[in-house]
């Protein structure tokens, strides 16, 4: 076979931390682990996204979904106590579990059969320059963060002040819905 | 100018129709003049208007009919279809007698109904409509039309002979009506169907044109076999008559119009209409002549023995149209339509005028109740011993003119002409006898039909209501006799169109007319049908029929009236010819052991074994299976959200293979 | 086939991932979020393998986006998470919506799309 480089090896390092973390919040039964496992998963994926050459979505993974998302997750465990004699049983699901597990596999015929119509190119070369790059300033910048930026605050500037305003919508949400109404329950 | 006139004539009746009809619907009793004038004048203007057309008409040869547009009706590849109307010498003379005859029988009609205060708008509706429908029948330009009128006055003959509908035996005449018409309309249509398939469309016109020169004898054999049949229905003959002298069960102006003047004769018009075919239909020709013949003899041995007034002249009615079948069936087209016109008028005159002896005498049918009305109905004895004469043949009157040309005919047909013209005149002889008979037994026998009635009126008086008690007779108006004159002026002069030519050495104007409005070339009926015959031979027709007519009456005088022998009660004969006559020759129990029987023990075989068992099993076994099937799918919803996160993965899935199962 | 070969003999190339092998991968991820998904029924797990199914997508974005050079993968991985910690945040809430009225995180126990 082929020599393998560094990117490689880093690629199968980060994909086994992820899968082994994945199936790690699947199986535990205890959600605390669970959560853990999940966070090992981000910070793994953080990784690949810098390893493809994306570095500011990658500290962006760790901010939001390490940072908050995650803290959120173990701040609701906590709240609602789950207690050990609450825990599923392995296997409790069997017939559920080989059911989708037979249709993971349908799944993943689609996949490989769209994964060949689409891709078109050899590899991702993480420092090819993306193309078509800032035309209107006539300047020539590499960095991927000063790229991401021009393109989403110049090709994408109404959606991203939309999607502030969802954010906003879902923290109101959010406090509607887990605020105590007595006077709705009775 | 001419064509919206001929449109607005054909639509009037409809008008009357509506207004009667919505008159009707107020369920209660509505204005009898303005249900009259509604009525009668709608028919009437109609009348006036053909009359107007008719005067206006320059030409009316085969190519000169005046077609008048309404609106395209079908427009489809292989079939155009408008509801456009044809004025020609042919359906110009059916709407004189459809529109004139019926005025005639809308006004007796108002005279004639007036005691039916809920149901006088109703009637008057069903009539107008009638002639709407006739009208159809007749002035259509396609075949499609004719069956839309064919239809249509089939309907309304049903409505109106069950129009006692609350009585049991007309609303099953009215039903025996339709489902024997039901058979010959089949007949109809397969007809119509072959002929499109050969002739490519329902136009006359281009029906004609197609025919014209086809020689496929027996193709148009077939063609003329299956149209002949939807006449044997609607023009009763056998084996479809049955439902005709059950007809009678309808008001007296109904069988006037309907079943003597105009509807039974929409077959005889139909084939005058499809000449071409019939005339290219030899053997199928010779065939409707003895049909004709048979119906002709077979249903005066029947009036022979009637006691109903009705019933007698329904089966003369069957007889009569046996002639004209007998005249179409040997090529005589001018001499059928010329007795279907002077039958028209002749029967149209007994059938109203024995309305008025029912009138008269408190709907009283039976002729054994009746005699010696002469004294009392004067003016309405002489007009049915004109209408006697008429239909009897005697000469000077119109049906001696007709039926003599149609004899005349029969006797000179190439294939079994003397048979027919045998049959021809013993039914002359029967016709004569049944109908003086009739008329003795009506209005000359010496017991009082008056007396007769105070005696049984006496106990049970049904007519309570009427101004008179038991004895005397119902006054009769002038909207009772105008009409009768008019018919009986008729059914004297309406011959003298059709002189024969023995006397004037000239052929009759009205089968001159005929051959050129029928289009019938000349010579070429006489080419394979005719055999010739001397003058001689002709005036020894003539003398030979004059004769029987002479003789019947002779004997109904002398059975009825010298030796008074009284018709005895039903069924009491015992001479089997007579017996069987009185029970009609037990044809009706033939039908019902031989057809009805056997049809309805397989309909009960198709209710019992194939409804109640195989449909019905069909059914709810489709219903269990459904009810299985759905138990089954219902275990699918447990009411678990991740079970139904399956059945979302597993629609995507499936969605996903459709969309991207063919890519390559 | 032609793209599958193109793909094999372009490996040796130094700094670079074959777009097949994140596929896989993601293909894999994916599969076990959907695993967790369907055989759960904890409510707080079964959100928590959404999660990892939407950023395996994730993945898959920005890998494509490197392929084809087009920003347009990342800024569209931006607007999901953006969508995502919203989503976490009502999500969130109603499991303790749930947890409220039916004392219970179980889907087991909840099962009242029946009724």
């Amino acid at each position: 076979m082929e020599e393998l480089n560094m990117r490689m090896i880093l690629f199968y390092v980060f994909s086994f931390i992820m899968v082994a973390s994945a199936l790690g919040v699947v199986l535990h039964r205890n959600p605390v682990k669970s959560a853990m496992f999940l966070v090992s998963f981000f910070v793994g994926l953080a990784a690949m996204y810098a390893l493809l050459g994306a570095e500011f979505l990658a500290v962006v993974q760790i901010l939001v979904y390490v940072g908050a998302i995650m803290v959120l997750f173990l701040f609701v465990i906590m709240l609602i106590s789950v207690r050990e004699e609450n825990f599923e049983s392995p296997g409790s699901n069997l017939g559920r579990t080989a059911a989708t597990v037979l249709l993971i596999g349908a799944f993943a015929v689609q996949f490989l059969v769209m994964a060949r119509v689409f891709t078109a190119g050899p590899g991702i070369n993480a420092s090819r320059p993306y193309h078509g790059s800032l035309g209107q300033t006539g300047k020539i910048i590499e960095g991927n963060v000063e790229l991401l930026s021009f393109k989403l605050f110049q090709g994408y500037l109404l959606p991203f002040e939309l999607i502030s305003i969802v954010l906003l919508v879902a923290a109101i949400g959010a406090v509607v819905l887990a605020k105590k109404n007595r006077r709705k329950l009775q | 100018m001419d064509n919206i006139l001929l449109i607005i004539a054909v639509w009037l009746p409809l008008l009357g129709f509506l207004i009667n009809g919505l008159l009707a619907l107020r369920g209660k009793p509505a204005n009898q003049l303005l249900v009259a004038v509604a009525g009668v004048g709608s028919v009437a203007v109609s009348f006036g208007i053909f009359v107007w057309l008719t005067l206006n008409k320059q030409a009316w040869g085969q190519g000169d009919a005046q077609i008048a547009t309404f609106f395209n009706w079908l427009n489809l590849e292989g079939l155009q279809l408008a509801f456009a109307y044809r004025f020609d010498g042919l359906s110009a003379f059916m709407a004189w007698i459809v529109t004139g005859i019926g005025t005639l029988i809308h006004i007796y009609s108002t005279g004639y109904m007036k005691e039916e205060k809920e149901d006088f708008a109703r009637f008057f509706a069903y009539l107008n409509l009638f002639i709407f429908s006739m009208l159809h029948l007749v002035l259509g330009d396609n075949l499609a039309l004719l069956f839309l009128g064919w239809e249509g006055v089939g309907l309304c003959s049903y409505l109106l002979i069950g129009f006692d509908h609350h009585k049991d035996f007309a609303a099953a005449a009215g039903k025996k009506a339709f489902i024997t018409n039901r058979i010959g309309d089949a007949g109809f249509l397969i007809g119509m169907f072959l002929l499109f398939n050969l002739t490519g469309s329902l136009q006359y016109d281009t029906i004609y044109l197609r025919l014209s020169g086809f020689t496929d004898t027996a193709f148009l054999n077939t063609v003329a076999f299956f149209l002949f049949i939807g006449a044997m229905g609607k023009s009763a003959q056998i084996p479809l008559y049955v439902w005709l002298p059950d007809a009678m069960a309808g008001p007296t102006p109904v069988s006037a119009l309907i079943h003597a003047a105009t509807m039974v004769t929409a077959g005889i018009f139909m084939m005058a209409r499809l000449a071409p075919v019939f005339l290219g239909a030899p053997e199928t020709s010779t065939f409707i002549a003895f049909i004709g013949g048979s119906t002709a003899l077979f249903a005066a041995l029947i009036a022979l023995t009637q006691t109903d007034i009705k019933k007698v002249l329904a089966y003369s009615t069957v007889s009569q149209l046996g002639y004209m079948f007998m005249a179409m069936g040997v090529g005589a087209y001018g001499a059928g339509m010329f007795h279907l016109m002077t039958h028209a008028f002749f029967k149209a005159l007994l059938f109203l005028g024995s309305g008025a002896v029912i009138l008269a005498l408190h709907h009283e049918q039976d002729m054994r109740k009746m005699g010696g009305l002469f004294k009392h109905l004067k003016l309405l004895a002489i007009l049915f011993w004109v209408g006697a004469i008429a239909i009897s043949g005697i000469p000077g009157f119109s049906g001696f003119f007709s039926k003599d040309m149609i004899l005349e005919h029969a006797y000179t047909h190439a294939k079994g002409g003397k048979i027919l013209f045998g049959m021809g005149i013993v039914t002359a002889l029967l016709t004569s006898f049944y109908m003086y008979r009739l008329i003795f037994l009506t209005f000359h026998t010496k017991e009082d039909a008056v007396s007769k009635m105070a005696h049984s009126h006496h106990g049970h008086n049904h007519h309570g209501d009427h101004s008179h008690h038991g004895g005397g007779l119902v006054p009769l108006g002038w909207n009772i006799y105008l009409p009768l004159v008019v018919l009986g002026i008729l059914s004297v002069v309406g011959g003298y169109v059709g002189l024969p030519h023995l006397i004037t050495h000239e052929t009759p104007a009205i089968v001159t007319y005929f051959d050129k409005v029928l289009a019938i070339p000349p010579g070429e009926i006489a080419a394979g049908w005719k055999v010739s015959a001397t003058h001689a031979e002709e005036w020894a027709l003539m003398g030979g029929s004059v004769a029987v007519a002479l003789l019947g009456l002779v004997l109904a005088f002398v059975i009825y009236q010298k030796k008074n022998l009284l018709p005895i009660a039903d069924g009491a004969y015992r001479k089997p010819l007579v017996k069987w006559s009185f029970h009609k020759f037990y044809v009706d129990e033939l039908y019902e052991a031989l057809l009805l029987n056997p049809i309805k023990k397989f309909a009960f075989f198709c209710y019992r074994v194939v409804d109640a068992r195989f449909i019905d099993g069909m059914v709810d076994g489709l219903g269990a299976a459904a009810t299985a099937f759905g138990s089954a799918l219902r275990r699918l919803q447990t009411g678990f959200v991740g079970d139904y996160a399956v059945y979302i993965v597993v629609g995507l899935i499936l969605a996903g293979f459709i969309a991207f199962g063919g890519v390559k | 086939m032609n793209n599958l070969q193109n793909i094999h003999h372009s490996m040796p190339i130094v700094s670079q991932v074959p777009i097949l092998y994140v596929i896989g991968l993601v293909l894999i991820l994916f599969s076990i979020g959907l695993i967790g998904v369907l055989s759960r029924r904890n409510v707080i797990v079964i959100f928590m393998s959404v999660e990892m199914m939407l950023n395996s997508v994730n993945l898959l974005f920005i890998a494509f986006a490197r392929l084809y050079g087009d920003l347009g993968g990342e800024v569209m991985v931006f607007f999901v998470m953006a969508v995502a910690a919203a989503e976490a945040a009502i999500g969130l809430a109603l499991v303790i919506a749930l947890h409220r009225n039916y004392k219970t995180v179980d889907m087991a126990e909840v099962a009242e799309l029946k009724q």
